[in-house]
């Protein structure tokens, strides 16, 4: 057969002279005559112009990742209206167009195909974990006209505080389903995530120097980097920019990690403090210690003996009169109320970091103030004790003057942005009176002061919100609505947010995957990508310039899925009024309008873009007031969305440290701020700062409760029965918890030290393994006096003999097939940290203690058999 | 498959700017990709068609054109036997003796919709084209394939844009010369019907004629 | 003379093991999960609290002297005259001799259907959620993220029964664009250029820096190199 053809190849090439002869005779015809009209085809058609433009592009569209709250600009690369790739927005002055591993991830959660493609109803009445919900499709309409019905419920019944909003990470266009939505329905419960995730952090630079946000840090120029806890080479904050620049700062600076593990940042430092977990505050205040013993504050900033000479001598107090402060208030009380006998030898016993390491870190960083950072994360103060920690950390800027300083540690550059309309018109009576009432989560008690700005009850107490709904107290919640939220694998004690939701008689779950959360759910609505399918903005701040940054929908949602922050809630409104509430669906109609056409949305897909194009306006259109006042000028709308993020003008320090908005506006060492909070809280519920101390779990009493201190760790556990101190750490790869059903996150967990790839193992020091015959890969049972889960051993030296780690991110039993082991039966992947770590807090910020080693645990070895 | 040599030999069998040859080719393309359509959607006139063709082909593709007409005449006396023959070789119900897709002849465990599939389906979307609103076939079925090659042509021929000729080749070259000798041996092996086996003959040394 | 010889230089100082360039490649060149073309060699050294730990990012070293195309038997594995290490599926006979003659553990075989998951086959939730043949479907490709543009010189995906490996993404270099990994890098830790060129940002690093190779007692003559220490 071969053979054969080959021979009639053969026989045409010998006739091509032939062919030539042909052809000339073929003159006469006319190519317009054979090929006229267009191609006579049978299976295929010719895809018009624009769907053949469409299919040949390739384009890289600007949004931004939110895997992290770096929030950092990115582009993704469509391909026949396909994401297939991504990088770092090079218009971004922040990330200055890198990225770190995580946008990528973002590509398998988009494409998962465990995502939710359409609302689902839960056709099984009874809920717990072991119930399957049998969820079976429904429209969008049948499962709003439900969720209208129940909530119409309750303004009949005069309960519209009983509607719940829970709110997990969000975008800034957050205020209209957080905010609007139930204030005008008449819920003052709005619950954010906030408290599970870092306030703690904030409770330290607001009652130092009144800043209650993130701090920002000027790499560029610093020549000392303390860390506590912070690992920025790998998670919160500015991740793209640290690694970017860190091999400059690496040459120009040293850099000390205080972890109790060798974390990927401790991995690119000089100095590894491998601290107790929980114990930081020692050795924060021996460092204070020894700066002042060695004389080595910033005089600039802090000023000086009136005299010269340097009073500070362990265990003396000093004459408060013979130092003259000029950015700075209270340091010689600080100093005799707690630093003068916080020696390095005292530390050494309490955090185990040699007293030698804590002298030479405190003087190395101390000389290069005021360019010197301490950085301060959740890792140092999302503990039970974790808010004087916070203050301490960052008091040490204070010390020498890098606070507010090139440099150093600075606040940030204002993103111009509005937020919602003014509400209040909207709200009728029931609204009004009912969106007063106390909220859920119990914020503003004795027990949880929550001082959010100084502010009794300020700021959110997300996880004790499961307690408060079990106990109902306040009141019972009859219909809640949770988005981006998985409350039942984020929050520690998780087995409390499962009752809690099986006790709530609707709940709503807006959500890209069938999560923890969502198996307690008896509407669960899809939810569109927020990095590939949706409009908003965020704000954030890297490398000292502020910018405002745009998701967009760059490819057509994969599903039948919607915006949750703002398509959402205008669809419920529509049918709310359908029902006869009409307030927020006219709130919509009548207070959003284009500010390019003065146009009122039609309907949800218009309304939120029209939304983004109200809040950033101070960005792009040249007749907002604020236009070019904080940074770029951007040329319009459409020039706003071709390069996706405005930058701030970089941030010029110097300035806020004339005027802190502290109560005697300066950088408090003793803190007039927090005892006015602290005075306010007691006097509310008639009692002492002492009491509310011993109330929140705090050691401290009187003067001591004013000045950042040492406070011993809180652990939960018996030593003898719990010989181990267990800590938590983030991972590099994930995306808030939401990458583990993504291929890719398994296959690289090992980017994490110490961690295995498609595995989640608990890290224990070999000295220890060895005590408990554990050998690599040992399968192990992890139990805390609260909970327990089944991992695997992994010896490592990277972890303190008597504490042992894990990672936070593995140990879903729902979420997706990669995610969990076995989805149907429930069974994790791993442990999720969550179900071990007791809930716990610190109360003064209202913040969830899942640091600091809160609990310790017990090892016990699961036989392979 | 080829060594560099034949390669060479081919390369110089057509002047890629002879329009006639060109268009004879491309019509003979989409004959083939007729000859493999369901008998059921053939509509009489191909063979009369096909003869008409012969007025404009070289002189030495005139005997096997003609014989394509005459064999396809003779098929459409007895349609009930072409179909059924058809239905032997491509359909089933039972063994199908010559799958006419490339899936089969490319892709491990013979499955279809697979990464062949898929590559074969973006040359489509590439070259403009989506799926037509007659018979519905999977995108590497022989006879969408064999059309495409015509509608390549067609595009070369009116735009005189030689990356058309270019996708083409690399469409026979990358792709078709993998498999469609095979399709070829299994349906001749059949021996179901001498229009089949003559098809299949063509479409061999059309492929041949063509790579550049 | 003349002739190019591509070569990528990375940085083990600037590197913080982020392992964003593993990613990137898999997302450019379509590799499924379990394979990694590009990788990386981690340890951990030393006893607490002195401890050290070290990542060293890999991928085919493009040899000069390629031990893998000497042992391929069917010229399926190949040089190109750009010095990158080539591999022809259409060649490839799935022997794995390659494999075994690289030093470096670089070279992955098609054992099963590529990127097919088990686990996605169904819907997890019926109706209620995809699968991956419910993404193929509404797609047209095999993953929703696939790369077309890797088809310029490889099948896209690898088909079963081939090797695969890096190819210093030949396809991009072609456009004029770095390897994937290369822009990828959020540390710029990785240096990409032909060494026989003196202009090139390679050749100067080259120069300047004392660059070491794994594995030299191969004699395998690698073009990927590494400057600092991680």
């Amino acid at each position: 057969m071969k053979m054969k053809l080959e021979g009639q190849v053969e026989e045409v090439v010998n006739k091509k002279v032939t062919r030539r002869g042909f052809l000339k005779g073929m003159g006469g015809l006319s190519m317009a005559a054979l090929m006229a009209g267009s191609p006579m085809l049978k299976y295929f058609a010719m895809a018009s112009p624009e769907e053949a433009q469409k299919e040949l592009v390739s384009k890289w569209i600007a949004s931004t990742c939110q895997g992290c709250t770096s929030w950092c600009p990115v582009q993704v690369k469509v391909i026949n209206g396909r994401a297939v790739a991504l990088r770092g927005n090079p218009y971004s002055k922040a990330n200055h167009g890198e990225i770190c591993p995580r946008p990528h991830l973002a590509l398998q959660q988009v494409y998962d195909p465990d995502r939710i493609k359409v609302p689902m109803k839960r056709t099984n009445p009874k809920k717990g974990r072991n119930e399957d919900p049998r969820f079976v499709p429904i429209t969008w309409e049948e499962a709003m006209d439900m969720i209208a019905e129940k909530m119409m419920e309750l303004r009949a019944s005069n309960e519209t505080h009983k509607f719940v909003l829970f709110r997990g990470r969000y975008s800034y266009m957050r205020d209209i389903i957080y905010s609007a939505l139930p204030k005008i329905f008449g819920s003052p419960n709005g619950i954010s995530h906030s408290a599970i995730c870092a306030e703690a952090e904030k409770f330290g630079a607001y009652y130092t120097e009144g800043y209650w946000d993130y701090r920002d840090y000027d790499l560029e120029n610093t020549r000392y980097v303390l860390s506590w806890g912070a690992d920025p080479l790998a998670s919160n904050r500015q991740v793209p920019h640290a690694i970017s620049i860190w091999k400059k700062v690496k040459k120009q600076a040293k850099i000390a990690v205080v972890d109790p593990r060798l974390s990927a940042t401790a991995v690119k430092a000089d100095e590894w403090l491998p601290v107790i977990p929980g114990e930081d505050g020692a050795l924060a205040t021996a460092i204070a210690h020894v700066i002042l013993v060695e004389g080595l504050w910033n005089r600039e900033f802090v000023g000086d003996f009136v005299d010269g000479k340097n009073a500070f001598v362990p265990g003396k107090t000093v004459d408060e009169s013979s130092f003259k402060e000029n950015y700075t208030y209270g340091l010689v009380k600080w100093w005799n109320i707690e630093l003068k006998d916080r020696t390095p030898e005292w530390a050494e016993k309490i955090c185990g970091v040699s007293a030698e390491q804590i002298r030479r870190v405190a003087t190395d960083f101390a000389k290069a103030g005021p360019y010197a950072i301490s950085w301060l994360s959740p890792g140092a103060s999302m503990q039970v004790r974790g808010g004087y920690t916070a203050m301490i950390t960052h008091a040490l800027n204070g010390l020498v003057g890098s606070t507010d300083h090139e440099g150093g540690v600075v606040q940030k550059t204002k993103v111009p942005a509005y937020s919602i309309p003014d509400i209040k018109p909207y709200q009728d009576e029931m609204a009004k009176k009912n969106s007063k009432k106390p909220k859920i989560d119990q914020r503003g008690t004795l027990h949880f002061p929550s001082l959010k700005k100084g502010k009794s009850g300020g700021g959110v107490v997300t996880n004790n919100a499961a307690d408060a709904i079990i106990k109902e107290d306040p009141y019972d919640v009859k219909v809640a609505i949770a988005y981006w939220a998985n409350f039942t694998f984020s929050c520690s004690g998780t087995d409390r947010w499962e009752r809690a939701l099986q006790k709530i008689p609707f709940f709503v779950h807006i959500t890209t995957h069938a999560s923890e959360m969502s198996h307690f759910a008896d509407i669960v609505l899809p939810a569109a990508h927020q990095l590939f399918e949706k409009w908003s903005f965020l704000k954030s701040k890297q490398n000292l310039y502020g910018y405002a940054s745009l998701t967009q929908p760059v490819i057509e949602p994969m599903w039948d899925v919607r915006q949750d922050e703002t398509e959402i809630p205008w669809l419920l409104a529509e049918k709310l009024a359908q029902k006869g509430f009409d307030n927020l669906y006219r709130y919509f109609k009548e207070q959003f309008k284009d500010p390019e056409t003065g146009k009122a949305p039609t309907n949800s897909k218009e309304f939120a873009v029209t939304a983004v194009k109200m809040f950033t306006r101070s960005c792009w259109d040249p007749t907002d007031k604020n236009y070019g006042k904080y940074g770029e000028k951007l040329k319009g709308w459409a020039d706003f969305v071709e390069k996706g993020v405005w930058n701030s003008h970089r941030f010029k320090p110097g300035k806020i440290r004339e005027k802190y908005k502290t109560k005697t506006g300066k950088f408090e060492f003793y803190s007039l701020t927090l005892k006015e909070a602290l005075e306010k809280h007691a006097k509310k519920h008639h009692t002492t700062v002492d009491a509310v101390l011993e109330a929140t779990q705090y050691t401290a009493r009187g003067e001591q409760a004013f000045v950042p201190h040492y406070e011993p760790a809180y652990r939960w556990g018996d030593p003898s029965e719990y010989p181990f101190i267990f800590f938590e750490h983030r991972s590099r790869l994930n995306r808030e918890g939401r990458s583990a059903n993504c291929l890719w996150y398994q296959a690289h967990k090992n980017a994490d030290p110490g961690d295995e790839n498609w595995d989640d193992v608990l890290k224990i020091n070999p000295v220890d393994a060895q005590k408990l015959g554990l050998k690599n890969g040992d399968k192990i049972k992890v139990v805390s006096p609260t909970g327990s889960i089944v991992v695997k051993a992994k010896l490592w030296e990277g972890v303190r003999p008597g504490t042992v780690t894990k990672c936070y991110g593995q140990g879903h039993w729902a979420y997706g097939r990669i995610a969990a082991f076995d989805f149907h039966k429930r069974i994790p992947r791993g442990g999720n940290n969550n179900v071990i770590l007791p809930p716990d807090y610190d109360r003064l910020s209202g913040s969830t203690a899942r640091h600091g080693g809160v609990t310790r645990v017990k090892i016990e070895k699961i036989s392979q058999a | 498959m080829s060594s560099t040599l034949e390669n060479s030999k081919e390369r110089s069998m057509l002047d890629k700017d002879d329009f006639n040859s060109q268009y004879v080719w491309g019509e003979l393309a989409r004959f083939i990709s007729g000859g493999f359509s369901s008998p059921l959607n053939m509509s009489g006139e191909e063979p009369e068609n096909l003869r008409k063709l012969m007025v404009k082909a070289p002189p030495e593709w005139v005997p096997a054109i003609q014989k394509f007409a005459d064999l396809w005449k003779t098929a459409l006396n007895d349609k009930e036997a072409l179909s059924l023959a058809y239905a032997r070789l491509f359909l089933g119900p039972f063994e199908i003796l010559a799958p006419p897709y490339a899936s089969f002849y490319l892709e491990p465990d013979h499955k279809v919709m697979g990464a062949t599939s898929f590559w074969v389906a973006e040359r489509y979307v590439e070259a403009g084209l989506k799926p037509g609103d007659g018979p519905k076939e999977i995108p590497d079925h022989v006879a969408l394939e064999w059309e495409f090659l015509y509608y390549l042509t067609y595009q070369y021929l009116t735009s005189r844009e030689s990356n058309w000729l270019e996708m083409r080749e690399n469409f026979i070259r990358v792709h078709m010369r993998r498999w469609i000798p095979m399709l070829s041996k299994e349906i001749k092996k059949a021996e179901t019907h001498p229009f089949y086996s003559y098809c299949a003959e063509l479409m061999v040394d059309l492929i041949k004629r063509r790579a550049v | 003379m003349g002739k190019v010889q591509y070569c990528m230089v990375i940085d083990l100082e600037a590197c913080v093991g982020c392992s964003a360039c593993d990613i990137a490649c898999k997302v450019e060149n379509n590799v499924p999960a379990s394979f990694a073309w590009s990788n990386h060699i981690i340890e951990t050294v030393g006893k607490f609290p002195d401890v050290k730990y070290r990542y060293i990012p890999t991928l085919c070293n493009h040899c000069s002297n390629a031990p893998c195309v000497a042992a391929c038997p069917t010229t399926a594995m190949h040089k190109l005259d750009n010095g990158i290490t080539m591999h022809d599926p259409s060649k490839c006979i799935g022997c794995a001799a390659c494999r075994i003659a690289c030093p470096y553990d670089v070279i992955y075989f098609n054992d099963k259907e590529p990127l097919v998951r088990e686990e996605f086959l169904e819907p997890l939730i019926p109706e209620c959620t995809s699968s991956q043949p419910g993404i193929q479907k509404k797609l047209g490709v095999p993953v929703g993220y696939y790369n077309p543009e890797r088809e310029a010189t490889l099948p896209g995906i690898r088909p079963r029964g081939v090797v695969e490996k890096c190819t210093f993404c030949d396809h991009r270099l072609a456009k004029g664009l770095p390897p994937a990994c290369v822009e990828a890098c959020p540390a710029n830790a990785r240096i990409f250029g032909d060494r026989n060129d003196p202009n090139s940002e390679v050749s100067k690093v080259l120069a300047k820096n004392h660059a070491r190779v794994l594995k030299p007692e191969k004699g395998t003559e690698p073009n990927v190199l590494y400057i600092g220490e991680f």
